[in-house]
């Protein structure tokens, strides 16, 4: 059974005025563990699907069904849950509070739940640590090299133990060996099982995945 | 939840200052402001419990070159010998509040324990050894409530003693166990004409018997007379100056009847002209009627100064949590994107308002505190106790006018907070 099942899913934007089709007639099933790469040019409409994914978004028309649930009539409390749960992100930009330490940010999705703050602090450290920058906890984002930071991204993707890991061109702001490493660490996130999806443009990336979706004027190729 | 509230305050220290200064005025401008309507509305309260007399048949006289010389307490005792002798008066005099020295309290142990506990953490803690006493006129103990519970009260001729003699005094309800029925005190380093007098305790008031306060009664608490010593103004007073000068201070007229109030006042202008005395002579409701008309000018300033305030606490709060929105989009946008459901960023947005609600309160309520406990050791006579001297409606209006303020100026922001969109958010760099 797919994880993410998307079945004739059209996205408008300004759908009231002239409207501008973001993505038309989108079938697209992802399995379990699958390691897929969304790629296109810019405007193609890879970014929207990827909200759409990731629930950041929600589609005109068409179902979408995350791990066999119905996720276009959730409400927003409900997706908001689903996002917390089932999802993870990674952005290009890192997406860091600057006025927050690493602890902060990684722990992040773990304070809309209902833990204790010890199992928190552990679930934290564990994964700083995996990620070799436990020494950087109390560092705010802005001290770290590039690449530290996507790996606080990473080590807060990890710590809610989601599914699903979406990333958003997650190289795109690293040099060419941070981005290498980084993508050597994503493929180990995805042989323990978890569900990646890519956004990029960038072949060599796109290289590292075992699906390739290619997105061209809001329609799959 | 209260780190990342501290964190947020704290990036934007400057701006919440700023709202904590204006909500801790607002509070103290509001309290102050049901504090003095609540005075005003107990004040007349407070004058009928105490009186035993209509007061419609009360005429207060103000004596405006009321001057501690002979001439003057002359001129006083000529007023008060005209007006006793009025048929549409049933009777004129005053009342004097003092501290005299008392020879067996001096060294009473159990009078000075009684003084401490009542005094204590009051400025009148350190004269604790002079006992308190009311001089009353002739017929003012019709004025003041003096219910006596053991012994007797005043007779007529009480008013009327000659130097020598010994002098009545009725004791308040706490000094039952340090003095008896049959005492006799011996006063000294009196003011006046005489330099000692003896004192024979007649009888003792009933617990919490009140007095108008002899210090402009009309804006000032009234005096329970528990720890006080009821003295009549004997006929020997009459004759020493600074006697005659502070009853002069309470001065006040009986009508038989409230028909001949406007008469009494046309002849005692007349009198008073003629003796060469400046006086206004007004009824009690009358001078409750200037007192509610004079303040009423403070009431409106104090009203619009709060409505200004309020408008302008609720734009700054608003226009705040607006810029704390804007400026903080990224943010949000982590936290949606990470979990935070909508319900989690208005509730973030609220406790902070809400805490800084609370600092304000709190440094108000200190202020409210000090303050009333720095007003009642120096003035009031009574002790410093937080249930009577703060006025518990007032808080519980500041506390929802706080809510209201909270309420109404975070409508918009939380509105706002409704509108965001995740993937909106989310883009670019803080």
């Amino acid at each position: 059974m797919s994880i993410i099942d998307l079945r004739n899913i059209n996205k408008i934007y300004n759908e009231k005025k002239a409207g501008t089709i973001a993505l038309k007639n989108i079938n697209l099933k992802i399995e379990r563990g699958d390691f897929v790469a969304i790629m296109g040019s810019s405007g193609s409409g890879k970014s929207t699907l990827l909200n759409i994914i990731g629930c950041m978004d929600i589609p005109t028309e068409g179902e979408y069904y995350l791990d066999d649930r119905l996720v276009t009539k959730l409400s927003n409390k409900e997706l908001s849950r689903i996002r917390n749960l089932k999802l993870s992100f990674i952005f290009q930009n890192f997406a860091l509070m600057k006025n927050y330490n690493v602890y902060d940010n990684v722990e992040l999705p773990l304070i809309y739940r209902n833990i204790s703050n010890k199992e928190k602090k552990n679930k934290v450290i564990t994964y700083l640590r995996k990620l070799g920058i436990e020494d950087k906890i109390k560092s705010k984002p802005m001290e770290l090299s590039g690449g530290q930071q996507q790996r606080v991204a990473i080590a807060r993707a990890l710590v809610s133990d989601a599914d699903i890991i979406l990333a958003d061109e997650p190289t795109g702001a690293l040099d060419s060996k941070s981005g290498k490493d980084l993508m050597e660490l994503i493929t180990d996130i995805n042989k323990q099982g978890k569900t990646i999806v890519i956004v990029t443009h960038d072949e060599k990336i796109a290289s590292y995945c075992n699906k390739r979706i290619i997105i061209e004027d809001g329609n799959i190729k | 939840m209260f780190k990342i509230i501290t964190k947020s305050l704290l990036n934007k220290k400057i701006a919440i200052l700023f709202i904590i200064i204006q909500l801790t005025i607002i509070n103290i401008a509001m309290y102050e402001m049901i504090t003095k309507f609540n005075i005003i509305d107990n004040q007349k309260m407070d004058l009928e419990s105490i009186l035993q007399e209509n007061a419609d048949n009360m005429i207060d006289i103000e004596f405006n070159d009321l001057y501690p010389d002979q001439n003057f307490a002359k001129k006083v005792m000529k007023l008060d010998q005209y007006l006793n002798s009025q048929d549409q008066i049933e009777y004129a005099g005053g009342f004097s509040q003092t501290d005299i020295y008392i020879k067996e309290l001096e060294n009473n142990s159990k009078f000075l324990e009684m003084q401490k506990e009542i005094y204590k953490g009051s400025k009148q803690e350190d004269y604790i050894d002079t006992p308190n006493v009311m001089f009353l006129d002739r017929n003012m103990d019709k004025f003041i409530n003096l219910d006596v519970v053991e012994g007797k009260k005043f007779f007529k001729d009480d008013f009327y003693l000659k130097n020598g003699e010994i002098v009545p005094i009725i004791l308040g309800n706490k000094f039952k166990g340090i003095l008896n029925i049959g005492d006799k005190l011996n006063a000294y380093n009196l003011i006046g004409s005489e330099q000692e007098k003896v004192f024979i305790v007649i009888g003792f008031l009933k617990e919490n018997s009140y007095s108008l306060n002899s210090s402009y009664f009309m804006e000032n608490k009234k005096v329970n007379l528990d720890n006080f010593i009821i003295i009549p103004f004997y006929e020997s007073n009459y004759k020493s100056t600074l006697d005659v000068v502070s009853k002069a201070g309470s001065y006040f007229v009986y009508a038989k009847d409230k028909n001949y109030i406007e008469n009494i006042k046309l002849n005692l202008k007349i009198k008073a002209d003629e003796i060469g005395l400046n006086i206004e002579s007004k009824t009690l409701n009358e001078l409750y009627k200037n007192y509610k008309e004079s303040n009423n000018e403070i009431h409106s300033i104090t009203t619009i100064t709060i409505v200004f305030l309020f408008i302008i606490i609720v734009f700054s709060i608003t226009s705040t949590m607006l810029i704390s929105i804007k400026k903080r989009k990224h943010e949000l946008g982590i936290r949606i994107v990470t979990g935070a459901s909508k319900y989690n960023i208005r509730k973030m947005y609220l406790y902070e308002i809400i805490l800084v609600t609370i600092i304000a309160n709190i440094i108000s309520l200190i202020y409210i505190i000090s303050n009333s406990y720095k007003n009642n050791t120096d003035f009031l006579i009574h002790p410093f106790n937080i249930i009577q001297v703060i006025n518990m409606k007032s808080l519980i209006c500041i506390l929802i006018f706080t809510l209201i303020i909270v309420i109404v100026s975070s409508f918009i922001p939380l509105r706002k907070i409704g509108q965001l969109q995740p993937k909106e958010l989310i883009g670019g760099n803080e």
